[in-house]
Order: structure tokens, then C-alpha cells, then sequence
């Protein structure tokens, strides 16, 4: 029997996050797989956030101010969540800009201080053990529209005691009170878990510029390779299968637009098996 | 499956098992063939023809070849030569009695003064050694303080200052600080529970099987038997099922290796669970396990093991450590280059201030880490570090183990080798099998289903 036939099964959860099944490519494994978890199909995660701390209202993925619960935190409304209990919530930008060369500060017009806020993330892994208690908030003393990096000595700031949201309701039956797999109610208004759910199909395959939705799908189709060593294929983006490949600057007349997606995902995008999307190019 | 993977499979099964290549295991349940992979501590089920070439194979070339086969060949390997520096420490043990009432025959401490003379650890000093500590760390690190001997109790005062001491700066700060103390548990009273209830200790009480054998190996200093006072005095711990944990820990000798009754005596008593380790080496040599007591410790640790898989499959809590640890590392897929966090993210401090690299280094220069008053010496610490990664231990380099055992304790193997490898690979073997049966359902019933995702 051929090693092609093999038959194994990972039993251990090491050898389960490591499995990749035959004939899956790299991307679908847990680890080289670029795949969103925010905002996601089922559940967006970015919904704990937002009321994260009692009393205000943050952008649902970042440290600005959109509103308040608590009149007292009114006047916080524009200016930026700078840190937690010493901890940043964003941190300086930096990446490679040309082969060769050092990582470089990656600013941009939004961002002259090239701020990554994705930090907030990492705050809410290192804060769920203090749900219920006061933690030391850094804001800005000013309203803020442009990002602003924590510990910029010429930004004023101001420091906060605000409470840690319990995330979860509690039952306080028989004397004892234990948390329940259920959101807290005060954690969301109606309709904000759902509200930045993706919607991929109308949405975001189009959105995405560098197709990694869904990782797994693939965006060069119909693929024939060349005798000159390059090869030719069709962008899945494209209306036509041609054959030959369009490159997609949002040109709706040769390139699938937002309409066709939201009037008629499910005809105009096209199954794909073996490499080969229908029809097939004539 | 056919016949002729079946006859191989049967005809291979005498050495299945034994240590044939440093990169997989074979096992078998039944007549299912498993591979454990060292790279990452992965777990698999294999078909029978597979698992019949991996048999017929003679090196691990040939196992290279079959792993790359079945895409099982990761490049760069999960843990590299390369030791990791400056570490940070993130837990601390403090001698903070050097002398003990009782005279074990087989004391790495020498009863309790490690060979020097007889000294309680200062207040000055406990409370510096916690400075330390919680300065190292930042504030949404946990950390962790182990209170060990000699006998900590003899040191009471301090011991609780120290304690309330760290607890409190760790608060301040909103830290997580866990504590725990191995003691003799001769000294211990009913305040002491209170006591330990409000800190959350976890507490381990050394005991080394029921009266008789355990007054022969643990008397107190002048002769007399130890055991009827310290199952008087733990009463009040066993009691407790709140924040504190109570275990006990027996330490093997080729005198007490009844270990099925012991452990079901111990947990009988009430002990929260109960665990056993041999002892490999010490001062004197008495004591020590020789090859055929480990060969006869095994068995005895896998008819506990066994009992622990009905006991389990029965819906009845067992809580024979070794196995629920091992499990827990085979499940999570475990895998590291050392065999604990000694002269890494752990070290001790002696009562006169010294760093070591653990508990049983205290006086040892091989194990000096600095000073409380110098701080801690990162050159030895990464020198340390260097020397003891499984990757430079020999035979450890091409066991198959060497992940999930990381080479053995180093006071051991410094003292005395590695005499036990055959017991801890038996060991791991059987617990690999024992993980396999349980299956996922087995599993949730011995952890709960929290076991399933990695708690
Ligand atoms: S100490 Fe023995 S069992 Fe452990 S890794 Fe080394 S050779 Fe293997
Ligand atoms: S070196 Fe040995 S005694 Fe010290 S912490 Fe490691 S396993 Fe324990």
C-alpha cells in the first residue's frame, strides 16, 4: 500500500492543532492560516469591548471615546483610552518598507504617529480577572481625533478609576453566586452583537483587496500553465472566465461590483472544483 | 487490515514499546498501532499498514522517510538547540527554616540543614526575596511562592509575615500570587488551616505510606514514630475543601512499595490527592532506588493506574496525581527541553540569602544563582540554562522521551545520573496507553469538560 493511502487520526490536541488534512493547503492550518476572528460569522468579538468598561462607550475596535452610559464620563466623549493599569493600549507601527532594508516607522495620513490600536485585544485577555473591580484608566486630557501613541510626553493626560464590566450574568441562587456562559445583558444594547457581523458573500470577498476571504478559497482559477514558465488564468473576481487574467482595480464593468454581490451572490459567484471555476473558460 | 500487516504487527509486538528511535514511540491498544511523535508531543492513531512499516523500520532514517510520507515533519523542529536567556523569574521558593524535627533517613537536606548548621530564615531576608520577585514581574504576570525546608513550620512567624507581606504589595498592585508549602506536617495547627484557607495555599504533606513503613523512613529526630501525630495533626487541612488544597506525597524507597494501599489509604484519610516519586539519589545513598526496585515501583504505579482507569470509567473520583498529571501533559501535548523551571523561571532562596537554582541546590555551588543583596546572576543563569537543555544530555538527545520528561531532575542527575530512564519511559508508555483508552469520554470524566478545550 502506497504511503498516499496512509490512514492516521490525531488523538492528542497537540497533534489536532498541528493536522493538516491530505490535500488541504498550508493556509487552511491553524497556524499559517490568514482567517478573521473579528468581526466574524458567527459571533464578533469586538461587541466585549465596547462596553468593556462601566460608564463609557469605545469605538468597537479601538480606544476612542464614542459615548457615554455615566454623565459624569460626558466630557471623555473624542478623547482616547491611552492605557490600563499601565498597560498601552496601542503601541508604535513599525515594518519592513523596502526589501533590504531596516523596519521603518509605518505612518500614515490618518495616523502621523503610526499607532497600531489593536492592543485592546491583548488588554481584554489580561483584564478578565478583574471584571467587577476599578482599574487605572490614561486618557487623553483633550479631545483626540487623530490617534495618539500612549507616553507621548507632549500629549496631557488624565487618569480614571473605572470599573471592569462583568462580562457575564450570575446566577445568585442558594446563597452562592456563579457566573453563567451567558453575556451580560448591560454588555450590548440590542442589536450591537450583530451589528458588525461580517457578511462575506454581499460583502466582504468584494471589500477584501488581497482576497484572504476566505483564506481557503482560491483566487487564481482556471489555471494552464505556459511553456515560457509563466502561466494564465482568470481572476475569480472577474465576470467572464477568459482565460486570461484581470487585474482587479475595482472597474466594475469587467470585475464583479458590490450590486451583483448583493443582488445575486449566489449565481455570480461560481463553484469552484479541481482549480477549474464553471464555466470553464471557453 | 490484512493478514500479512496483521502477522507483522503481532510479531513486531515484543519490541513495541521498548526504545527503538529518538524521534517517534510505537505503542499499541488492542490491536490499535499508535505514533507518538516527539516533535510537539502529537499523538496519532495509525492504520495498520502504516503502523507495520514504522515496525519493520530499523532506523530513524527510514522513520524520517515515513514521517515526511505522511506530511509529520516540521522544519525548524519545535524546540530548537538553542537555550532561552534571561528568563524571568516568576516563582521563588524560601528555606525559610533550615532544620527539621524529623530525621528522614534519605534527606536531600540532609535532615534539614543541608550539611551547614541549623538556621531560620530572617524576616529581612523573606521579605527582600519578595521584593525581589514582584519586582521583576509586572502586574498581570502571576507568580508563585513555594515555602519549603528543612521544616517551614518551624519558622511559623516569619513564614505568615512573609506571606501576608506578598499578598498584600501583590494586591496593591492587583497581581496574582499563589503560595504553597511542603511540610512534614508534625508542626501543624489549627490556626494554620485558618491560616492557609485565606491565602490559598497549596499544601503538600510529605508522608511515605501508612504507619509502620512510614515511621521507619520518616522517625522523628530521636527514633520515635511520626505518623500517628501528623495524621492528628492535619485533621484540621483535610477538613478543608475551600481555596486550600491538601496532598499528600510519598516518596519511593525500596522499603515502601506497596503503593496501591498507600494510595488508597492516603485518600482515604482525606488527602485532596496523593502522589509518588522515587528517590533517585541521596546524600547518604540509603534509600535510594536500585534497578529492580524501579523495575517493581513501575508495576506498582500501573496497577494505581489501572485501578484509576475503572475508577474513572466508573464515574468515581480516583485522584492518583502521577496519572491525572500525565494525562493532562499528554492531552495538552506538552513539550519542553527542561525538566522544571529550576535556575529559569524559578529559584530558591536560601535562609542566608544565597540564590539557587532550586530548592535542593541551596549550599550547592554547581547551582548558585547570586544573591538576594547582588540580585540575580543572569550569566550563570543563562550558563545554566545553556548546559541543561535536554538537547545536550546524554542519552537524552535521542530518547524519545526527552520532551515531556526534559531530562530528569538536575540535583538527580548531578548526583547520580540517570538510573531511572527504563521507569520513566515505562511510565510514559503506559500513560500514553491509558490516555488512548480513556478516550475523549474518559477524559471528560476524569476532568470534566473543561478537559477538552486546554485548561
Ligand atoms: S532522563 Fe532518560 S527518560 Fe528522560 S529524556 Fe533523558 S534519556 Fe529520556
Ligand atoms: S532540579 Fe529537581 S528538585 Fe529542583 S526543581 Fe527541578 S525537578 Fe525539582
Amino acid at each position: 500500500m502506497s504511503g498516499d493511502d496512509a490512514k492516521i487520526t490525531p488523538r492528542n490536541l497537540a497533534a489536532q492543532l498541528s493536522y493538516r488534512g491530505r490535500g488541504n493547503p498550508p493556509v487552511t492550518h491553524p497556524s499559517s492560516a490568514i482567517s478573521n476572528c473579528f468581526p466574524g460569522l458567527e459571533f464578533d468579538f469586538r461587541a466585549i469591548w465596547r462596553r468593556f468598561l462601566v460608564g463609557i462607550v469605545l469605538s468597537e475596535n479601538n480606544n476612542y471615546v464614542v459615548g457615554y452610559e455615566d454623565e459624569k464620563y460626558k466630557d471623555l466623549v473624542g478623547h482616547r483610552l491611552l492605557k490600563i493599569n499601565d498597560r498601552p493600549m496601542s503601541v508604535l507601527t513599525q515594518g519592513p518598507v523596502m526589501p533590504g532594508r531596516g523596519p521603518a516607522t509605518l505612518s500614515t495620513g490618518d495616523s502621523p504617529e503610526a499607532v497600531s490600536f489593536m492592543e485592546w485585544s491583548n488588554t481584554i485577555a489580561l483584564l478578565v480577572g478583574r471584571q467587577g473591580t476599578k482599574v487605572r484608566c490614561e486618557f487623553t486630557k483633550e479631545a483626540a481625533k487623530l490617534e495618539v501613541l500612549p507616553g507621548n510626553p507632549d500629549v496631557a493626560t488624565q487618569t480614571l478609576e473605572l470599573e471592569v464590566r462583568q462580562l457575564f450574568e450570575r446566577d445568585e441562587a442558594d446563597g452562592a453566586s456563579e457566573r453563567l456562559a451567558l453575556l451580560a445583558e448591560s454588555l450590548a444594547k440590542p442589536g450591537e452583537l450583530s451589528q458588525g457581523l461580517c457578511s462575506p458573500w454581499q460583502n466582504d470577498y468584494r471589500e477584501c483587496a488581497c482576497y484572504y476571504w476566505a483564506a481557503s478559497r482560491p483566487d487564481y482559477v482556471n489555471v494552464v500553465p505556459g511553456g515560457d514558465g509563466l502561466s494564465r488564468g482568470d481572476n475569480w473576481m472577474q465576470r467572464e472566465n477568459t482565460g486570461s487574467y484581470i487585474v482587479d482595480n475595482r472597474d466594475f464593468q469587467s470585475s464583479l461590483s458590490y450590486d451583483d454581490l448583493f443582488k445575486s451572490w449566489e449565481s455570480v459567484l461560481r463553484f469552484v472544483v479541481g482549480g477549474i471555476q464553471e464555466p470553464p473558460p471557453k | 487490515m490484512n493478514r500479512t500487516a496483521q502477522s507483522e504487527m503481532t510479531s513486531g509486538f515484543a519490541e513495541i514499546g521498548k526504545p527503538k528511535f529518538s524521534d517517534v514511540h510505537l505503542l499499541c491498544t488492542g490491536r490499535q498501532g499508535h505514533l507518538f511523535l516527539a516533535d510537539g508531543s502529537q499523538l496519532f492513531d495509525l492504520d495498520a499498514d502504516t503502523f507495520a512499516k514504522f515496525v519493520a523500520a530499523t532506523n530513524d532514517e527510514e522513520v524520517s522517510g515515513l514521517l515526511t510520507k505522511l506530511g509529520l515533519t516540521t522544519e525548524p523542529r519545535r524546540i530548537c538547540d538553542e537555550a532561552p536567556t534571561d528568563v524571568p523569574v516568576r516563582a521563588i521558593s524560601l528555606a525559610i527554616a533550615q532544620k527539621c524535627n524529623l530525621g528522614c533517613t534519605y534527606c536531600y537536606a540532609q535532615e534539614g540543614d543541608f550539611g551547614a548548621s541549623p538556621k531560620n530564615m530572617s524576616l529581612e531576608t523573606a521579605l527582600a526575596s519578595i521584593d525581589l520577585l514582584i519586582g521583576q514581574t509586572r502586574a498581570d504576570e502571576s507568580i508563585n511562592i513555594a515555602f519549603l525546608g528543612g521544616e517551614p513550620l518551624i519558622n511559623r512567624s516569619v513564614l505568615r509575615q512573609a506571606t501576608v507581606y506578598a499578598s498584600e504589595k501583590a494586591a496593591a498592585r492587583g497581581q496574582k500570587i499563589g503560595f504553597s508549602i511542603t511540610t512534614n506536617g508534625t508542626l501543624v495547627d489549627r490556626d494554620d488551616a485558618d491560616f492557609f484557607e485565606r491565602h490559598g495555599f497549596a499544601v503538600t504533606i510529605s508522608l511515605d505510606g501508612r504507619a509502620a513503613v512510614h515511621d521507619q523512613l520518616r522517625p522523628f529526630k530521636g527514633g520515635s514514630g511520626s505518623y500517628e501525630r501528623i495524621i492528628e495533626r492535619i485533621g484540621p487541612l483535610l477538613g478543608r475543601a475551600g481555596r486550600m488544597q491538601t496532598t499528600a506525597r510519598v516518596t519511593v524507597t525500596p522499603t515502601n512499595l506497596a503503593l496501591k494501599q498507600t494510595l488508597d489509604e492516603l485518600l482515604g484519610i482525606g488527602f485532596h490527592s496523593v502522589g509518588f516519586s522515587p528517590m533517585l539519589a541521596s546524600p547518604t545513598g540509603r534509600g535510594q532506588m536500585d534497578e529492580v526496585a524501579l523495575q517493581n515501583m513501575l508495576t506498582a504505579m500501573i496497577e494505581c493506574g489501572q485501578k484509576f482507569e475503572r475508577k474513572v470509567m466508573a464515574g468515581e473520583r480516583y485522584a492518583f496525581s502521577n496519572m491525572t498529571t500525565a494525562l493532562r501533559e499528554i492531552h495538552r501535548g506538552t513539550h519542553r527541553p527542561y525538566p522544571c523551571g529550576a535556575g529559569g523561571a524559578y529559584l530558591a532562596v536560601s535562609a542566608d540569602a544565597e540564590l539557587a537554582a532550586c530548592h535542593r541546590f541551596v549550599g550547592v555551588e554547581a547551582g548558585a544563582m547570586g544573591s538576594i543583596g547582588a540580585g540575580i546572576d543572569n550569566d550563570r543563569k543563562n550558563a545554566w540554562l545553556e548546559r541543561r537543555h535536554v538537547h545536550k544530555q546524554e542519552p537524552c538527545r535521542t530518547c524519545w522521551a526527552r520532551y515531556l520528561c526534559g531530562g530528569g531532575c538536575h540535583h538527580e542527575v548531578i548526583a547520580r545520573g540517570r538510573p531511572a530512564c527504563d521507569f520513566i519511559r515505562g511510565w510514559l508508555h503506559y500513560a500514553l496507553q491509558a490516555y488512548l483508552r480513556l478516550g475523549p469520554e474518559g477524559l471528560d470524566r476524569a476532568f470534566g469538560a473543561k478537559s477538552r478545550t486546554a485548561s
